[in-house]
């Protein structure tokens, strides 16, 4: 590999300025890109990461500004130049492709307009139909079938993992020197996530492209990096070999984010659990013909679902977007009708969680209101004096480590994590034995989601109440469930105890899914 | 796209069959007996008898709508209880001034307000987007009416470029009418523009703030080019349909013009009917319109297919 | 909720420049109308034999119309009809229409397809042609023109509304109401209400200024308000043969109105610019 500097910032300084005052949100970066490396930039949510990249690119949104420092790039100064020389390198020399794949495409231009956009401005030579024939080639270049129907299609005709294949398209036509990647696999299902992993690789292996890779996610960095900066509150506190930093991290905070991701070991035997609370069987359900979901004629989502969940158990449900897990919790809660098959509740008393905090707390009203409104089930339970009432939900915040000071506080006073407190606290309140948390850690930050699911293993501990725990995170479920269910397309392809599909998955669906997430080597 | 006419089609027809149900049920229930209106109180019974037979008002309710919307598809509203004369040989040429009319605004409107919000985008912030925020929201608050009246007063009594009250027939000076014509579209379109004006500005404002827009800078392209390529063409289909209601509400606002300006279209018209209870004609003028409106919002739903691919795809 | 009303007010007075402005331009037309239903220095029916459209004076202090009526004092009650009519409008409109629109967005099903049909079909006119049918229907006058409007603007309430209920009952905070057997009446009117506020509120003042328009076009037309009470679009319309000789017999109510929409459209600019 060659050992040339390509790229080096120097003491960059970012201010944003939404407010009045000026904030500084980012200090003191320093980066040098080698040619043909991968580099990782990992930190949480607000460290200042996507910012530094972003500014690299010469992309700041018009609220931020570098205050301080350099970017050097082919002996210019790409910091301190005109918006006209800037653009000469953007697309060209400098490509990036972002989170959202969907929402960074034009939704109304096709996609291949999009992907020949920076031949078309930066090489006027090349006319329209060899322009046409590269774009479809290099559609094919990043795996997609179909080229030329690809070339012709509006982004939202294309699933996820094809718009950004199709981005990654579009950086790389004009052969760039650098691509930057903003979180570009965070919105993606794992599977998915895997294949893009490797498409960048192999673009990497084959054109010697050097990749700068912004991601929150530390197993991802892990797969993909060879060098890695630790960001937080702006700064980078860590910086070096990936291998050195996850065997012998420094800092405390590196430490920490290490900590918090979810480690797969050999977990203790659940104790024997008997009663059954809930008995699915032979479940067929969905939402009909006039869903909009039209994939099936029949609008049929679940086909033929059988579990059963024992009382005081954590019972994981694994698959990707659209696998059919939130329909399941729907059906069990009553909220959709079955079409074939019976649900059979004994004493069966639920309470949900949702995956958005902000979304499921009602807005308009504070804590208080909305954990008396859970207890009393609207004033139609009588459940004694307001001073009885009172006591019970201060009672419901102690429970989730909240102080009685958040009584009045309204849901867009809290963070993300206190917020999932207060949702778990409402759940409680009424005394439900079974939990359903639907994706209840995945919009937050890898520290909060620890100690969340910390929390939910506490509670089930203390109270005795069920959990059927949704979510799309293998390592997330094999750090609080005892058994799980792998969903695909609406059925059950595969269930047992979590140790044992772990460690011996049969269906090539969950090897496939454990491969994706580092759990499995195939 | 085939699929999607049809629907479009299918729910214009049920939009207009149910508007035209509404419309006859009404003016059947109204309280008061036409053949009582046409002979007077002092008609002896059989007379008016005689005459609800002939007006064909004695058949039950569902007989006389099929009748009556018969007679309609063929173009033949009836007959005027005021004038005895056919509908359609009142109405045909007052419709004929009115659209000229609409259309005359309606194509000042774009003219004007387009080109206008995208300057006024582009000078986000300036002292010239300032001015005109103040001056559009200021504009946008004037009634029609007085709209026409502040007109008539600069263009006709101050600069004296036409007579109030002076209109021109297009069959004796064309040319003398589209001018007449113009002062009174002016005063439709002016408010609007300033509305189609400060919606496209805010339209621009939201796009340029999307992903998208971050995506077509990191290719190269300088702000005049993620303008015209990639944000103009999103930042239309809100206001597309806005014009297109614009569109539906000048057919209404001109029945006030009309009046400041003396133009003889279907506006003034419709008023001595509801004021003479003429229910023939009204019902006629208002099945007119609502084929108008349904018409523009048929051809605005296919116009948005054409510019938005999202459309129609979900079912 | 009145209570919710006044505080979200207070805070779009505090948040927004462009409320602050359009709220003391209502105010001072609020104040203008109150003083004309204490004390006009004229009878608003007065003829004034000897001074017919006289200039600014000290008798007549805006001068007087082609009858010779006090300006000022038709002016102070004129705004107050419109201003009433207005009120009267948005109270119908608003309430049917928001009551429709809950309970359509709320339930759906067949109810809503079919209410939404005849709302529909209501919308393919443009509320003033409604508004004329509705008088032709009913007959002009004050309490006419109220039903009238009221109810030609009960289809946009009704939508707004709906669409507001439909997005909101999507979300998790109705789906867990809904699982913890709360009824929906609470649901409806406690949960999913107050989260609509700012809509309500910014509909609302555009349904005021809709009225105050719709309003003044009908009397302009001369089948709303009827002599000889004052309204601002008769004296408009009344002044209009007279523009060469007299053209602040037309200028003055024309600014008063566009004063009034301004003020609530500003409102209501404030309002959805922080949303």
């Amino acid at each position: 590999m060659n050992k040339l500097p390509l790229l080096k910032v120097e003491d960059l300084q970012i201010e944003f300025h939404d407010h009045s005052l000026p904030e500084t949100a980012v200090y003191d970066f320093d980066l040098t890109l080698m040619k043909g490396e991968i580099v990782g930039i990992v930190g949480e949510s607000g460290a200042g990461k996507s910012l530094s990249a972003l500014a690299i690119a010469g992309l700041l949104k018009r609220h931020s500004a570098i205050r301080a420092g350099r970017i050097l790039f082919d002996d210019l100064d790409l910091s301190n130049c005109s918006r006209e020389v800037l653009r000469e390198y953007q697309g060209d020399e400098i490509a990036v492709i972002f989170q959202e794949p969907m929402s960074s495409l034009n939704p109304v231009k096709r996609v291949g307009e999009q992907v020949e956009e920076s031949l078309r401005i930066h090489h006027r030579e090349i006319d329209r139909k060899e322009r046409k024939e590269r774009a479809i080639r290099a559609l094919e270049s990043v795996g997609l079938k179909e080229s030329a129907r690809v070339y012709e299609s509006y982004p939202h005709e294309l699933s996820g993992g094809m718009r950004q294949r199709a981005m990654i398209a579009a950086a790389m036509i004009a052969e760039p020197q650098i691509l930057i990647a903003d979180e570009p696999t965070t919105a993606l299902d794992v599977t998915v996530q895997a294949q893009i992993l490797a498409l960048l690789k192999q673009i990497n292996r084959e054109k010697g492209t050097t990749v700068l890779f912004i991601s929150h996610d530390l197993r991802v960095i892990r797969q993909l990096c060879s060098r890695v900066l630790v960001m937080k509150d702006g700064r980078v506190v860590e910086e070096g070999d990936t291998e050195r930093i996850f065997e012998h991290p420094r800092e405390e905070y590196t430490r920490s984010l290490i900590r918090a991701i979810p480690q797969v070991k050999q977990k203790e035997p659940a104790p024997p659990r008997e009663r059954e609370i809930l008995a699915v069987s032979h479940l067929d359900a969905g939402y009909g013909k006039r869903s909009v979901k039209k994939n099936a004629a029949t609008g049929k989502i679940l086909t033929d679902v059988s579990f059963v969940l024992k009382e005081g158990e954590i019972l994981g449900l694994a698959g990707e977007s659209g696998s059919g897990k939130s329909t399941l919790a729907r059906t069990i809660l009553g909220l959709l009708k079955p079409m074939a098959g019976t649900i059979t509740r004994k004493d069966f008393r639920p309470a949900m969680v949702f995956q958005d905090p902000y979304g499921s707390l009602n807005p308009a009203y504070p804590v208080r209101w909305i954990l008396e409104e859970a207890y009393t089930g609207g004033g139609r339970i009588r459940r004694g004096s307001p001073t009885e009432i009172r006591e019970k939900i201060i009672d419901a915040l102690a429970r989730v480590e909240l102080p009685e000071s958040f009584l009045e506080r309204k849901p867009a006073e809290l963070s993300g994590g206190q917020r999932q407190r207060v949702a778990i606290a409402e759940a409680l309140i009424a005394d439900p034995n079974v939990l359903i948390a639907d994706e209840p850690v995945s919009a937050l930050d890898v520290t909060v989601q620890s100690q969340i699911l910390k929390l939910l293993a506490d509670l089930r501990d203390k109270t005795g109440v069920s959990i059927l725990f949704i979510s799309h995170d293998l390592s997330v479920i094999h750090s609080l469930c005892e058994r799980v269910l792998i969903m695909k397309k609406g059925q059950i392809v595969e269930a047992g105890e979590v140790d044992a599909v772990y460690r011996d998955p049969e269906h090539p669906y969950t090897k496939e899914l454990l491969a994706a997430a580092g759990l499995y080597h195939m | 796209m085939v699929r999607y006419l049809g629907k479009k089609l299918l729910s214009a027809a049920v939009t207009l069959f149910a508007v035209s149900v509404l419309v006859f049920v009404s003016f059947a229930l109204i309280p008061g007996d036409p053949a009582v209106r046409k002979l007077g109180t002092q008609a002896t019974p059989q007379a008016l008898e005689q005459m609800r037979e002939s007006m064909g008002l004695t058949a039950p309710l569902p007989v006389r709508y099929v009748r009556w919307a018969a007679q309609f598809i063929q173009g033949d509203p009836g007959i005027s209880y005021s004038y005895d004369m056919p509908v359609r040989t009142l109405l045909g040429d007052k419709f004929f001034v009115t659209m000229s009319l609409v259309l005359m605004s309606f194509l000042l409107l774009v003219a004007i307000s387009i080109p206008l919000g995208i300057a006024h985008a582009k000078r986000e912030g300036h002292l010239f987007d300032r001015l005109f925020l103040v001056l559009g929201q200021i504009t946008m608050s004037i009634p029609p009416f007085f709209m026409g009246i502040l007109v008539t007063l600069l263009f006709g009594i101050v600069l004296k470029l036409f007579v109030p009250g002076g209109y021109v027939s297009w069959k004796t000076d064309p040319a003398g009418f589209l001018l007449y014509l113009f002062f009174p579209a002016l005063s439709i379109a002016l408010p609007r523009v300033a509305m189609t004006v400060k919606l496209l500005r805010a339209e621009v404002l939201k796009e340029a703030e999307k992903d998208y827009v971050r995506t077509a800078y990191s290719r190269g392209n300088s702000t005049m080019m993620v303008l015209y390529r990639h944000v103009l063409k999103n930042a239309f289909i809100p206001v597309l349909t806005f014009l297109s209601m614009n569109l539906t509400d000048m057919v209404a606002g001109s029945v006030i013009i009309e009046q400041v300006f003396g133009i003889p279209g279907y506006g003034r018209f419709l008023l001595v009917s509801i004021l003479g209870r003429d229910y023939p004609v009204v019902e006629a003028i208002i099945m007119g319109l609502a084929a108008f409106v349904i018409l523009v919002n048929l051809l605005t739903d296919l116009l948005y297919r054409l510019l938005d691919p999202r459309v129609g795809e979900a079912g | 909720m009145i209570g919710r009303f006044m505080q979200r007010i207070l805070k779009n007075l505090e948040k927004s420049g462009m409320f602050r402005a359009g709220f003391f331009i209502t105010l001072f037309v609020f104040l203008f109308v109150l003083a004309g239903a204490m004390y006009t220095p004229w009878s608003p029916t007065t003829m004034d034999e000897g001074a017919r459209l006289a200039g600014f004076s000290a008798r007549h202090l805006l001068g007087t119309d082609h009858l010779g009526r006090d300006i000022l004092s038709r002016l102070l009650t004129g705004a107050g009809t419109t201003l009433f009519i207005a009120t009267g409008t948005v109270l119908i409109g608003a309430l049917c229409g928001s009551t429709i629109g809950a309970a359509c967005g709320y339930f759906g099903g067949v109810l809503d397809e079919i209410v939404m049909r005849i709302i529909d079909a209501l919308f393919a006119f443009p509320s003033i042609l409604l508004a004329l049918v509705f008088v032709s229907l009913f007959g002009s006058g004050r309490y006419h023109v109220i039903a009238a409007l009221g109810i030609a603007f009960v289809p946009s309430f009704a939508r707004t509304v709906r669409g507001e209920f439909l997005t909101e009952k999507n979300r998790d905070y109705v789906t867990k109401a809904r699982l913890q057997g709360i009824s929906d009446l609470r649901i409806m009117f406690l949960h999913i209400l107050p989260n609509t506020g700012d809509v309500m509120l910014s509909s609302v003042l555009i349904g005021f200024n809709n009225a105050v328009l719709a309003e003044a076009g009908l009397s302009f037309l001369g089948i709303g308000v009827q002599p000889p009470d004052a309204s601002l679009g008769r004296m408009l319309s009344e002044s209009q043969q007279y523009l060469f000789r007299a053209p602040m017999t037309a200028l003055l109510p024309g600014i008063l109105l566009v004063l009034m929409i301004l003020g609530f459209s500003l409102m209501g600019e404030g309002v959805r610019s922080h949303e």
